[in-house]
């Protein structure tokens, strides 16, 4: 069984990315990754799946965070935040997938990003095969909705 | 756009932004970031300031609940004096046997539901997702199993095949999403076919045909169940199959 080091040490780039997408900021994305690990941590030993714990965990946290309003902002205002890429196509999708419900945005990153099958989904956050395909059918269509504006 | 453009454009998207982020760096003090945890959770002003507004809490909700309960009580009902409670004590008798009038509910065919009554359950409830296996089968042996353990909410084969396809309360999206047809065999068996609409990109409707046999005591078992699918357009079969679509 591995470590909560090997854990920590493997999966942190991977989830703050994961979370960076869903909640767009990597100032928030490092609190909830960091948060994450420490529930984690605290029952590690009653863990089976390291991985899957965290991934869920984390895609919770960042769906809570926007309704959270203690995100200390003066210490994010000061953090580092990607810059745009300079590709028209990206920066204008990047834009459009920061007006989208958040729930259905971690659907599509955990889709198109993760490449996870809806029943993946459904299993790790706990919702329904067809509330996962409903989310990513009408995330989908909001998109195309927003980059027609 | 079509479909695959606008995937391909979100897929480079999130890889972009993704690629974006730095490599995490530092180590991870687990006993800091725990206490830090333990210190945003915990109350404001200790603990005794947390039990006395639980206590509150508490002490209010019991207060509604007995002021609702007096006065349900006193309340001489809808249609007034003391023949509604006899008016809907017959109705729950009505409902929960197996005699004449739900025998006639039972033999109406084909109908459609839309939605099912819901009552509040009083048996542990069946929580498994049917197993669609790729031939078109699905094992209903734990079902089964599920009913002879609790045989009381084994009397009807259309809430029974809800309850199989984990229907129940039905999804709100897309509107209409679900239809029940009940049609009885000249054997006694009872076909129950349940279509359920889905808001998804490549399956259009799903169907579970399933096969109820009566028992002597008035119970029902699932002899047989088979699942299909129909696609959207462009994406695959629209006649129901099991094939998958693309």
């Amino acid at each position: 069984m591995r470590s909560f080091e090997d854990v920590f040490r493997q999966s942190r780039a991977d989830m703050l990315r994961t979370a960076y997408l869903i909640v767009g900021s990597h100032a928030v994305a490092e609190e909830l990754v960091q948060e994450a690990f420490a529930r984690m941590y605290r029952h590690f030993a009653t863990i089976d799946n390291p991985g899957g714990y965290l991934r869920t965990s984390v895609v919770r946290l960042c769906l809570q965070s926007r309704t959270r309003a203690a995100m200390e902002a003066d210490r994010l205002a000061s953090s580092f935040e990607p810059p745009a890429t300079q590709e028209p196509e990206i920066d204008e999708m990047w834009e459009r997938l920061a007006h989208l419900r958040p729930e259905r945005r971690a659907v599509l990153v955990l889709r198109f990003y993760n490449d996870m099958a809806p029943s993946e989904i459904a299993d790790a956050l706990g919702w329904r095969d067809a509330t996962v395909r409903t989310r990513l059918h009408r995330g989908l269509a909001d998109l195309r909705r927003e980059l027609h504006r | 756009m079509t479909d695959e453009e606008l995937h391909r454009r979100l897929a480079e998207t999130l890889r972009a932004k993704a690629a974006q982020v730095p490599e995490p760096t530092g180590a991870f003090d687990p006993l800091a970031q725990v206490a830090e945890l333990n210190v945003r959770r915990a109350p404001a002003g200790g603990t005794w300031r947390y039990a006395l507004v639980s206590a509150a809490l508490i002490a209010l909700v019991v207060g509604v609940i007995t002021v609702v309960l007096v006065s349900r009580s006193d309340d001489p009902g809808e249609s007034g004096g003391p023949l509604t409670s006899v008016t809907s004590t017959a109705r729950t008798v009505a409902s929960s046997t197996t005699g004449p009038t739900s025998t006639t509910t039972q033999t109406t065919t084909p109908t459609t539901i839309t939605s099912t009554p819901t009552t509040p359950p009083v048996f542990p409830p069946w929580t498994a997702h049917p197993q669609q296996l790729p031939d078109g089968t699905v094992p209903v042996a734990e079902f089964n199993a599920y009913l002879d353990a609790h045989s009381s909410v084994a009397r009807d084969p259309k809430a029974l095949a809800v309850t199989f396809t984990q229907l129940d309360p039905p999804p709100t999206e897309p509107p209409n999403a679900v239809s029940v047809e009940e049609h009885p065999r000249a054997d006694g068996t009872q076909q129950v076919v349940v279509f359920v609409l889905l808001a998804d990109d490549s399956v259009a409707q799903v169907r579970y045909d399933l096969s109820f046999a009566g028992r002597n005591d008035g119970t029902w078992r699932l002899l047989s169940a088979s699942w299909s699918q129909r696609c959207q357009l462009h994406r695959g079969h629209q006649e129901f199959s099991s094939a998958l679509c693309t």
